[in-house]
C-alpha cells in the first residue's frame, strides 16, 4: 500500500468514526441498549453461581457485551447499503482511496465503533454485577473478544454491499438473533438440544463469548483454540464476499 | 507533464460497451488534446453516460482502450489527475456540506485548498446545512466543488448544469473557464446545443452510441441546426430528383405530404421552385434537435 492510500484510509477512518458517532441513534441503539440488557439480566440471574464455576455475572457481563459489539459491528456493516444505493460508491472511487482500501478502512470504524458499547457493559459488570478480577483478566476478555469481532465485522460489510436496502434490516435482525441465540450469547449453550449445540459450535458469535469468558475460567481451563480456526475461516469467507460485492456494487450502482 | 503536448489527455480507441441486448456505445474512437474544452452531444441514451464512465474507469468497455493522459483511467483517478461531476450522483447523507468536502479532501492526493474550492464553487452560504437538505441547483454545486477538489488536469462532466437556472448556469460557466483558463481539458456531456456551442470549443456528436460528428461549434450548429421543407405530395414528383436538389440532404414522406431534409434551406427551396415551379402547399420549419441528430445518423450510415 503507497504512501497515499495509507493516509486516505487513516483520513476516511478517523471522518467516518466521527461521523458516526454524531449520529444519536446510533449511539442510543449501540451504546446504551446492551448496557441496559445487561443491567436488566445480571438483576435477574446474576445471584446463581454458574456450572463451571464462575461467577454468573461475569458469564452474563461477557454474553451481553459481545452481544451489544456483535450488533454494532453488523448495523456499522449495514450502514454502507445507504451509501451503495446512492451512488457515493461511485463518488468514493474517483478519489485516491482504493476500493480494498475503502474495505479495510470500513472495518477498521466500525471495529473502532463496537469498543464503546463493550467497555460500558464490562464497566456496568464491575460497578452493577459486582464482577470482580485483576485488571489483566478485563483486558484479556476485552481484547479477545474484539479479536472475535473481526470476522462479523467483515459479515456485516458483506450484508451492506449484497443485500437490497430494503431486505437490509430485516436481514440483520433474523442473523443477529441467530448468531446471538444459537451462539450462546441470551443462555447457556447447555440449555440447548445437542443439535442446536453442534450448529452453534460453527456460529463466530458461540467462539467470540467463549474467547471473552476464558480469563474468567479458573487456571488450567484450555483455551479454546479450535474457535481461533472457525473464526479465521469465517473472517476468510467473508471478507472474500464483501471484496467481490463491492466490486459489483461499484460496477452496478444507479446513476 | 512533460510530454503533456504529445500525449492526448483523453484518448479512446476502438471503444464498445453493451449492457445485455443494449449497445451503449459501439466502436468510437475520440481523441482530446490537453487544454481543449469538448461538448458530448446527444439525446438521451446516446451512449454519453456510459462513455464518461469508461473514461472515469468505473465501467470497463467490452472492447477497446481508454487512455487518460497516457495511463489507464483507474491510475489516472487515483493520481488526482480526473475530476468528475457524475449524473445526479448522491451526496453521503447524515453530514454538513462543509464535512462532506473536508472527508473528500483527504482522499485525494494532491487536493485543492478547501477555501479555495468553497470560493470557486460558490458554497459559502451553505457550508452549514445537511447534504440532504439542499436545492437541485446547491448540490449540483457541491457536486462541481466535488469535481475541483483533486486538482484535476482533466474534468470530466456528466451534464453539469441540469438542476440549474439560467443565472445559475452562466454563473457555473464563468467558474468553469476561470478554472481551466491554465489549459486544463474538460469534456462534458449535454443535451443542449446552444450549451455546447456556448461552453465548448469543439462538439463531439453522439448518438445511438457512435460518434456521428465532430467539429466546431458552428460547424455542427449548421449541420445540426437543419430546417425542413415540406410539401403536398402531388403524383408525378420523383423523390429520387428531390433527393438531388441542392442543399437537400435526404428525402422522407410522411403521409400525403413530402419532408426535404435540408443542410441550406433558402438554395433548397430556390432550387425546389426552378425545378418544380407547381408544388404546392410549402412549409419551412427548423428541425428538432432529436431529428437532426438521426439525421446525423443516417448521413453516417448511408
Amino acid at each position: 500500500m503507497t504512501a497515499t492510500a495509507l493516509r486516505t484510509v487513516l483520513h476516511y477512518t478517523a471522518h467516518s468514526t466521527w461521523l458516526t458517532v454524531r449520529n444519536v441513534g446510533f449511539v442510543i441503539f449501540s451504546f446504551t441498549l446492551p448496557v441496559i440488557m445487561y443491567v436488566l439480566f445480571s438483576q435477574m440471574f446474576g445471584a446463581a453461581p454458574a456450572p463451571s464455576g464462575v461467577n454468573y455475572s461475569a458469564v452474563i457481563m461477557v454474553s451481553m457485551g459481545s452481544y451489544g459489539a456483535l450488533g454494532a459491528a453488523m448495523s456499522g456493516g449495514a450502514y454502507l447499503v445507504v451509501e451503495r444505493r446512492s451512488g457515493w460508491f461511485r463518488q468514493l472511487s474517483l478519489t485516491a482511496l482504493p476500493p480494498r482500501a475503502f474495505l479495510w478502512a470500513r472495518a477498521i470504524v466500525i471495529m473502532v465503533l463496537v469498543l464503546p458499547s463493550l467497555v460500558l457493559v464490562f464497566a456496568a459488570g464491575f460497578l452493577v454485577g459486582g464482577v470482580r478480577a485483576p485488571i489483566g483478566v478485563w483486558l484479556a476478555s476485552i481484547g479477545l473478544i474484539w479479536l472475535g469481532l473481526i470476522p462479523l465485522a467483515e459479515l456485516g460489510i458483506a450484508i451492506g454491499v449484497w443485500v437490497k436496502t430494503e431486505a437490509v434490516g430485516g436481514v440483520n435482525t433474523i442473523l443477529l438473533l441467530v448468531l446471538a441465540l444459537l451462539g450462546g450469547l441470551w443462555m447457556p449453550m447447555d440449555l440447548m438440544p445437542a443439535a442446536l449445540q453442534a450448529v452453534g459450535r460453527l456460529l463466530p458469535s458461540y467462539w467470540v463469548g467463549e474467547l471473552g469468558r476464558f480469563p474468567f475460567l479458573p487456571a488450567g481451563a484450555p483455551f479454546p483454540w479450535a474457535g481461533l480456526a472457525v473464526l479465521a475461516g469465517w473472517a476468510a469467507v467473508v471478507t472474500l464476499l464483501g471484496a467481490l460485492g463491492y466490486r459489483r456494487a461499484v460496477a452496478t450502482s444507479k446513476r | 507533464m512533460a510530454n503533456g503536448s504529445a500525449t492526448p489527455a483523453v484518448s479512446v480507441s476502438g471503444v464498445r460497451k453493451s449492457y445485455g441486448p443494449v449497445t451503449a456505445v459501439r466502436d468510437v474512437d475520440l481523441r482530446i488534446r490537453p487544454g481543449e474544452i469538448v461538448a458530448l452531444l446527444g439525446p438521451n441514451g446516446a451512449g454519453k453516460s456510459t462513455l464518461n464512465e469508461m473514461i472515469l474507469g468505473l465501467v470497463r468497455p467490452d472492447a477497446g482502450v481508454v487512455g487518460v493522459f497516457g495511463t489507464d483511467p483507474v491510475t489516472a483517478v487515483r493520481d488526482g489527475r480526473v475530476g468528475a461531476m457524475l449524473q445526479s450522483g448522491a451526496l453521503l447523507s447524515d453530514c454538513t456540506v462543509r464535512q462532506l468536502l473536508a472527508l473528500m479532501r483527504g482522499l485525494h492526493s494532491h487536493p485543492l485548498p478547501l477555501e479555495e474550492v468553497i470560493e470557486r464553487a460558490d458554497l459559502a452560504d451553505f457550508l452549514r446545512t445537511r447534504t440532504d437538505r439542499l436545492s437541485g441547483g446547491q448540490a449540483q454545486r457541491v457536486r462541481y466543488a466535488l469535481a475541483l477538489l483533486p486538482d484535476p488536469e482533466v474534468m470530466i462532466l456528466d451534464e453539469p448544469t441540469v438542476a440549474m437556472d439560467v443565472e445559475l448556469r452562466r454563473r457555473f460557466w464563468a467558474s468553469m473557464r476561470d478554472f481551466t483558463a491554465d489549459g486544463r481539458t474538460v469534456l462534458f456531456a449535454t443535451h443542449y446545443l446552444e450549451e455546447a456551442d456556448q461552453a465548448a470549443d469543439r462538439i463531439v456528436v453522439l448518438a445511438d452510441g457512435t460518434v456521428v460528428a465532430d467539429g466546431s461549434g458552428a460547424a455542427i450548429k449548421e449541420r445540426v441546426s437543419g430546417r425542413v421543407i415540406t410539401f403536398a405530395a402531388d403524383d408525378g414528383l420523383d423523390p429520387v430528383r428531390l433527393a438531388d436538389l441542392t442543399g437537400v440532404l435526404r428525402v422522407s414522406r410522411l403521409g400525403g405530404r413530402i419532408a426535404l431534409h435540408c443542410a441550406d434551406s433558402d438554395a433548397a427551396l430556390r432550387a425546389l421552385l426552378t425545378e418544380l415551379p407547381r408544388v404546392r402547399e410549402i412549409e419551412v420549419s427548423s428541425v428538432r434537435l432529436e431529428d437532426a441528430f438521426l439525421a446525423l445518423t443516417s448521413e453516417v450510415s448511408a
